[in-house]
């Protein structure tokens, strides 16, 4: 069912389709021709005619011959080209879903879904390649042979008919429901054997530290075993359709050899045919082979396709204000009675927050992780609204601002921040486009990064990112610093942005912070006691609830 | 054997057409009744049977390799991770292990499940109806024998053309394919930087980029394909149009000519299975590659070689058995000797073969030397060099860790400090110079053994799948929960582990993300107090600490460090106030130590400048 939208943006190109559909089957009745004209041929010589005679038949055979080769080249192209376009499509219809849903899971295990959904469109792009097109190419074979067996004789054609709907439904239909619990049970087996060793390898100094390596080899080698054993069992499901399938096709042929061969006595079908009949039945279950994979692939599609919809789902509607408010010339902000609560989590991640954050304050934000303090920032660039209160710029909701505007007002550094897989150049101008390269050598410089960037051949031109250069968590981090000085928003908001920095480039990135904030709102999110010399306040924070907000208190921490 | 199947499947084959021609020539031109034709309807449906179990158990044996094969590298795998020990993970990005032994290893699997059997096919089916052929007809014959390799030279010859500009091209594709994830995790990003919307453009130019790009690869790479499919099939017309000819002269007879035409796409049928299966064959190998990489650094043999003998090793056991359970036996043990046989690992794989439970090498060592007045553990001029740096990270290193004292390990990132930890855990060996236990020197001592002598409690502990009690006892199962709890009173842990939702039996992956890195590691105290070990490793924590955890931390660690030769790797001076020993490390080097008044000195009976640090100066 939820497969259906994924097939629906075949429709959008369907002369493509058409032309590889058209393409496939030709490939398939080609090779049905070139052997049923070959038998015809042979069959036709044996009465010994005149050469004449068989100048058709040898061009035929002649053609089919070439046509075959080619027209599945043009196949193979047009169906890939299509498969493409495909995935283009798809990638630009999710994106347009996942645009406001993404920022919300962020906070979560979002790498895992991403993968996942990623991983997803890939299945689904080979929807036309590896399910529309046999299914249909299938279908079409099928038909039109057998209308050429029914003008030779019906009874051929019907027998036909229920060999191709056994070896291309009805076998693969029972490997499927054979393999059915097999296959789920591979699942599991396969991500425990998955969790198992990322669990070792990420534990391995204890593991040896421990002396427990020998206990955990042999559950390895469990886990291990029990991942094969599955995989044997649907091997052997797989291995016996394809016995089946091949013994179905040649009982196909062997019927229709016992149903025509006593019409030959009675002269109601041409002996002359009868090897063009025989030879075309064989070949034309060519075109049901791929339908076991099909089916196999349909089912993961329509997995996919489920997984992603159960995503699209979780979406948060942000109503973008049709007449915004500008904004106030110095920006205060104000969390009145807020509680939010992530889609689809049981328990609210902040719950009756209230405080104040007028221009210019410098203010602390502590707790342990998972207390809500990230919570505090993701409602501040209104990446969701809080269920119950208010977040107020100005005595406005933010909701009255359009939210550009509201993002425009803050320069956020996150604990864990993307750099993209482009140059080091690219990502800083991100944050600001015009900006030349001696305005971002002075952002390095203030995030302590210029001696590193100096240092690579290509300098700001190097490609960072998963691709490109390997930055350490606390080179991400600067980078990001550096991204949030070129912003130059009134207000900076550094999440435990210098959580993993070395002690001395610490100090002198917070100096470059307080230099900076000095006519600016700073908000930091921290737990060390250190980074709380430059601001006048704090909160703390504990299970999403606030605890405490006093500036003494405050200063005892230090 | 699995040659047998596929000989055994190529004289079905032959029957089978044979049989079909007898019936078709009868019917055609003997104008015989089906009564007339039993015997050859009989014969070919035997031919069927027997083709498709022929079919059925080649099958069946290539898939039980293949799975064989992927349990024996998974183990291999995992054994690698456990001998090479942290150095491995320091080299290789952790994550690539699992996805190799997950992914990489199914890989593997397209190699052994499809790609051998089509070559194995390949290199007896066309021989065997070639030279049947040839006897019955050799004109016919020689056109199959003449086509055959002309289609290997000509695949062979456009795959070398193609290939190398498909693979390098390939890699591009890969690297734009990734643009989808990275915008897609970089969104919240975009979203505060206001660049959000313009990424819709960008996805469809780069999805279109791909689609162009890849398209041209395909073109070349499919190019091999159609010659392949032209050249069988017009090969196919060419004997048919032959015979047909020969036919009109009079020179063979009908149910010849028939039988060698349904022979004729026969022949060239594993071609055309190999030039489906090569990819996956190839990615395969890729995959074998990086799986080869991993398991041993020198590549002395090709992978696909090192794949053929892990698959000859492999066989005997299918032979005996198809459906062998999955328990480890000599075979198999066979097969890793195969695959590794070449490796550094090669005295190890000895010792495996030997014992049938392929259990790790068995230690006869016993504990030679005697831990009752603690352990005194001394460093002579120790040097170490990591693999693949430039410069050693420890100089001929010289101090001494006593017995019932705290060691303080200072010094700045990269001055060697993690580097002593791991040579006193021996998940490596200096490269010159000794390390000396109670008289007796490590390096005679197993690191198994060794390592029951030691606690280590790392600056960020690792917890494992399970309870929070089962990993309290880990090191020392059977452990009854009031020994437990008293442990973790001593650590301070006990409270906030009764504060979670289940106590004592939550589950790690649900109580993780609560610990705080104080939690933690004082949950690794409660575990190293149950180790009960005469050595203890500290790593101090390098964020800071609020202060209330900081003291039950510090408290936890005192309590555990009584008694026992305690090393602490100072970051921000945790422990200072408690030390009795501080060493200062500078690149590699002993920098400077100081210590109570009348400590013996190792290092040429004398200190560098003052102490530094007292216990009267603690802030």
């Amino acid at each position: 069912m939820t497969i259906r939208w994924a097939l629906l943006q075949l429709r959008a190109h369907k002369l493509l389709l058409t032309t590889a559909i058209v393409l496939g089957t030709f490939t398939v009745l080609a090779s049905i021709g070139l052997i049923s004209t070959s038998g015809y041929l042979i069959a036709r010589a044996a009465q010994m005619p005149p050469i004449l005679d068989l100048t058709l038949a040898i061009v035929a055979v002649r053609f089919f011959g070439i046509a075959r080769g080619a027209v599945r080249y043009g196949e193979r192209m047009v169906s890939h080209d299509l498969t493409f376009r495909v995935l283009l499509r798809l990638r630009c219809w999710l994106y347009g879903k996942l645009e406001s849903i993404i920022p919300n899971h962020c906070t979560h295990h979002s790498g895992d879904l991403l993968s996942r959904l990623i991983s997803d469109v890939e299945t689904l792009q080979n929807l036309y390649l590896r399910v529309a097109s046999p299914l249909i190419v299938a279908g079409l074979v099928t038909c039109i042979t057998a209308v050429g067996l029914w003008f030779l004789d019906p009874a051929l054609a019907i027998i036909l008919l229920c060999g191709m709907i056994m070896c291309g439904v009805v076998v693969p239909q029972m490997a499927l429901r054979l393999a059915k619990g097999v296959g789920r049970r591979q699942v599991i087996a396969r991500t425990r054997f998955q969790q198992y060793l990322v669990d070792s390898v990420a534990g391995l100094e204890d593991m040896l530290a421990l002396g427990i390596e020998r206990g955990r080899d042999r559950e390895h080698r469990r886990v291990a075993s029990q991942l094969t054993q599955l995989q044997s069992r649907q091997a052997r499901i797989s291995a016996l359709c394809s016995l089946l399938g091949s013994v179905a096709s040649w009982t196909t042929v062997i019927s229709s050899l016992v149903v025509a061969i006593p019409k030959i006595q009675t002269g109601e079908i041409s002996g002359l045919l009868l090897a063009a009949a025989a030879f075309g039945v064989l070949a034309s279950f060519e075109a049901v082979q791929p339908l076991p994979a099909a089916f196999q692939y349909l089912e993961q599609s329509s997995q996919a396709s489920r997984r992603i919809y159960e995503v699209i789902a979780r979406r948060v509607c942000l109503v973008e204000q049709t007449d915004p408010l500008s904004l106030p010339e110095w920006p205060s902000f104000e969390f009145r009675n807020v509680t939010f609560c992530f889609p689809g989590s049981l328990r609210p991640a902040v719950t009756d927050i209230s405080f104040e954050l007028p221009f210019g304050k410098k203010m602390a934000i502590l707790g342990p992780s998972g207390a809500g303090k990230s919570t505090i920032v993701h409602l501040l660039c209104r990446f969701a609204d809080p269920q119950i209160g208010v977040v107020l710029l100005g005595d406005r909701p933010l909701s009255a601002y359009s939210i550009q505007a509201v993002r425009s007002q803050l320069a956020v550094v996150l604990q864990r921040p993307h750099i993209f897989n482009t140059s080091i150049r690219e990502n800083l101008l991100l944050a600001r486009p015009d900006a030349a390269d001696s305005e971002l050598m002075d952002a390095l410089d203030k995030a302590g990064l210029t001696s590193f960037v100096k240092d690579l051949p290509q300098g700001l031109g190097t490609i960072a990112g998963s691709e490109g250069l390997r930055l350490s968590g606390g080179q991400r981090q600067r980078l990001a610093l550096a991204q949030a000085w070129l912003k130059d928003a009134p207000v900076l908001i550094l999440d435990e942005a210098t959580a993993n920095v070395d002690f001395e480039t610490e100090r002198r990135i917070l100096d470059s912070v307080y230099e900076f904030s000095a006519d600016r709102t700073l908000v930091v999110i921290t737990h060390r006691p250190e980074l709380l010399s430059g601001t006048d306040a704090a909160i703390r924070l504990r299970d999403g609830q606030m605890e405490e907000l006093t500036g003494a208190e405050a200063i005892g921490e230090r | 054997m699995l040659g047998i199947a596929t000989f055994v499947g190529a004289a079905a084959a032959i029957l089978q057409m044979r049989s079909l021609s007898r019936i078709i020539d009868g019917a055609f031109l003997g104008h015989l009744d089906l009564t007339q034709l039993r015997t050859p309807f009989i014969w070919l449906s035997g031919a069927v049977c027997l083709r498709a179990s022929a079919l059925w158990l080649s099958e069946l044996q290539s898939q039980e390799i293949a799975a064989r094969v992927k349990e024996t590298i998974r183990n291999l795998l995992f054994r690698r991770l456990l001998d090479r020990g942290p150095l491995f993970t320091l080299r290789e990005k952790t994550g690539e292990l699992a996805a190799c032994s997950v992914e990489g290893v199914e890989k593997i699997d397209a190699w052994y499940a499809k790609f051998l059997p089509h070559t194995i096919a390949l290199a007896i089916v066309p021989i065997v109806l070639a030279t049947y052929v040839l006897w019955i007809d050799w004109p016919s014959g020689l056109v199959l024998t003449l086509t055959g390799p002309l289609i290997l030279v000509f695949m062979a010859l456009l795959g070398m053309m193609a290939q190398h500009k498909t693979q390098r091209q390939w890699a591009t594709l890969s690297r734009m394919s990734g643009h989808f994830l990275d915008v897609l995790q970089g969104l919240q990003t975009l979203h505060l930087f206001g660049r959000s919307s313009v990424q819709s453009a960008q996805i469809s130019r780069v999805s279109e980029q791909f689609r162009r790009a890849t398209l041209q690869v395909l073109s070349i790479a499919f190019l091999s394909g159609m010659v392949l499919e032209l050249a069988a099939s017009i090969s196919t017309a060419i004997v048919a149009v032959e015979i047909g000819l020969r036919l009109i002269e009079g020179l063979l007879d009908f149910r010849t000519g028939l039988f060698v035409l349904l022979l004729t796409p026969e022949f060239y049928l594993p071609f055309r299975q190999l030039g489906a299966s090569h990819h996956a064959g190839m990615e395969g190998v890729a995959a074998g590659e990086r799986i080869f990489e991993l398991l041993d650094h020198e590549r002395t043999v090709g992978t696909s070689s090192r794949l053929r003998e892990a698959f000859v090793a492999a066989k005997p056991e299918v032979l005996l058995n198809l459906s062998v359970r999955a328990r480890q036996s000599v075979a198999t043990a066979a097969c890793s000797s195969g695959i590794v046989l070449k490796s550094t690992a090669r005295k190890q794989c000895k010792n495996r073969k030997n014992s049938d439970e392929e259990e790790l090498v068995p230690t006869d060592w016993s504990i030679a030397f005697n831990v009752n007045n603690g352990l005194h553990v001394r460093f002579q001029n120790v040097t170490y060099q990591y693999p693949g740096t430039d410069s050693p990270a420890l100089r001929a290193l010289t101090f001494d860790l006593y017995p019932g004292r705290i060691h303080l390990l200072t010094g700045q990132s990269g001055a060697g400090k993690s580097t002593v930890i791991k040579l006193l855990l021996q998940f490596m060996q200096p490269a010159t110079g000794r390390m000396v236990v109670n008289g007796e020197s490590l390096s005679e001592i197993s690191p198994e053994v060794w390592r029951t002598q030691v606690a280590y409690v790392s600056q960020f502990p690792h917890f494992f799948e399970g309870t929070v009690l089962d990993n309290l006892r880990i090191a020392s199962p059977g452990v009854a929960l009031e020994q437990v709890r008293a442990a973790t009173r001593l650590a301070e842990a006990d409270d906030f582990i009764m504060g979670l939702p289940h106590g004592y039996s939550t589950p790690i992956s649900e109580a993780a993300g609560r610990f705080s890195g104080g939690e933690r590691q004082r949950l690794a105290i409660a575990r190293a107090f149950l180790k009960d070990s005469p050595l203890l490793l500290f790593d101090e924590p390098v964020s800071h600490l609020d202060a209330v955890t900081a003291i039950k931390l510090q408290r936890a660690f005192l309590r555990l460090a009584r008694k026992r030769t305690t090393l602490v790797i100072a970051h921000h001076g945790f422990a200072l106030s408690d030390a009795d020993v501080v060493l200062e490390l500078l690149h590699g080097q002993l920098a400077g130590a100081t210590g109570p008044p009348g400590f013996p000195w190792p290092f040429g009976g004398q200190t560098r400048g003052e102490p530094t640090y007292s216990r009267a100066s603690s802030t």
